[in-house]
């Protein structure tokens, strides 16, 4: 049952390879799984509240096991894409310095959002404007 | 489900659940738009176009798809689920550094400027005008009117929302 886990830095260098063979396809998904570790052993009856000294962070492409893709249709759906598999365990002192490098790589690694609509941010601005101008009418 | 419509909002939420159950986790997916489909585009789109009286329904649809970022927070013994939807990249930078502070265990407060409005009605329509001012958030008024029913946690935040948004509005 035990999932491979790989050091933070290897996680980073893999995850982005991910999100930019992601990207490449131009179609799919990646999830990111955080959670902290508790450990199973004699902590099963005393769900303590007290902060987890570790944290279990994922990374997936959401695609199936190869084996479980029985069809030889859908897999050529899916242009026979593997499934992607990370996991890393990040301790809570280095929490700091891993969120800063995994926001880094999530930041570089999700072109697809939206950039800031300068234009948009513009007639806001305008809008604003007259709003102002409309209750400052209505106030005096 | 609840889908949450302001990022600290989200945040906030989602620290006092951890908080509650340390058992929670977190999902991000960053999910891209499905490829464009050529057949489906090549059929007269005319017929549907007209129906759209919303000038901002009517924008938010042409504009090109993005990829969508959307998270979730889950404690699977309760059921609770948080979640929260953006397109915007400008958010990835505070979203991580959310989460960060979420996966240390932090409680995130509801910041002063930012508007607080979860499970409040009858703020609703200030709200509106109060997105306006500020220019902070994108335009997702109708988003708003749906999420206008109370959220699945209870917090003192709707109570002290209005002395801040009066703050924010300066």
């Amino acid at each position: 049952m035990s999932q491979e886990r790989v050091s933070n830095d290897e996680f980073l260098n893999r995850l982005t390879v991910l999100l930019s063979s992601t990207h490449s396809e131009s179609h799919g998904s990646v999830y990111l799984t955080q959670k902290p570790l508790i450990p199973t052993t004699a902590d099963s009856s005393s769900s303590s509240p007290s902060p987890p000294s570790q944290i279990l962070v994922r990374a997936t492409n959401g695609l199936s096991k190869p084996h479980r893709t029985a069809k030889p249709k859908s897999k050529s759906a899916d242009s026979g894409k593997p499934k992607v598999k990370l996991a890393t365990v990040v301790e809570v002192a280095d929490l700091d310095a891993f969120y800063a490098r995994y926001a880094e790589v999530c930041k570089k690694g999700m072109e697809g959002l939206r950039k800031r609509d300068k234009k948009k941010a513009k007639e806001k601005a305008k809008a604003k404007k007259k709003g102002k101008a409309a209750t400052g009418a209505a106030g005096a | 489900m609840t889908y949450l419509d302001d990022l600290h909002s989200y945040l906030h939420h989602s620290s006092l659940l951890i908080q509650a159950y340390p058992s929670t986790r977190i999902t991000t997916k960053y999910s891209l738009p499905r490829k464009p489909n050529t057949k489906a585009r090549s059929k007269p789109k005319d017929a549907t176009v007209p129906t759209t009286d919303t000038a901002a329904a009517a924008s938010q649809s042409k504009r090109e798809p993005s990829a969508v970022l959307t998270l979730k927070t889950y404690h699977p013994d309760s059921g609770i689920c948080l979640k929260y939807r953006t397109d915007k990249a400008a958010e990835v930078g505070r979203l991580l550094g959310g989460l960060g502070r979420l996966a240390k265990g932090e409680i995130i407060e509801m910041p002063a400027t930012s508007p607080a409005q979860i499970g409040s009605t009858t703020t609703a329509a200030e709200g509106d005008k109060m997105e306006v001012d500020s220019g902070m958030s994108a335009p997702k008024a109708e988003d708003k009117v749906v999420m206008a029913p109370p959220a699945v946690t209870q917090t003192g935040g709707g109570g002290g929302g209005k002395g801040k948004k009066k703050k924010g509005k300066k």
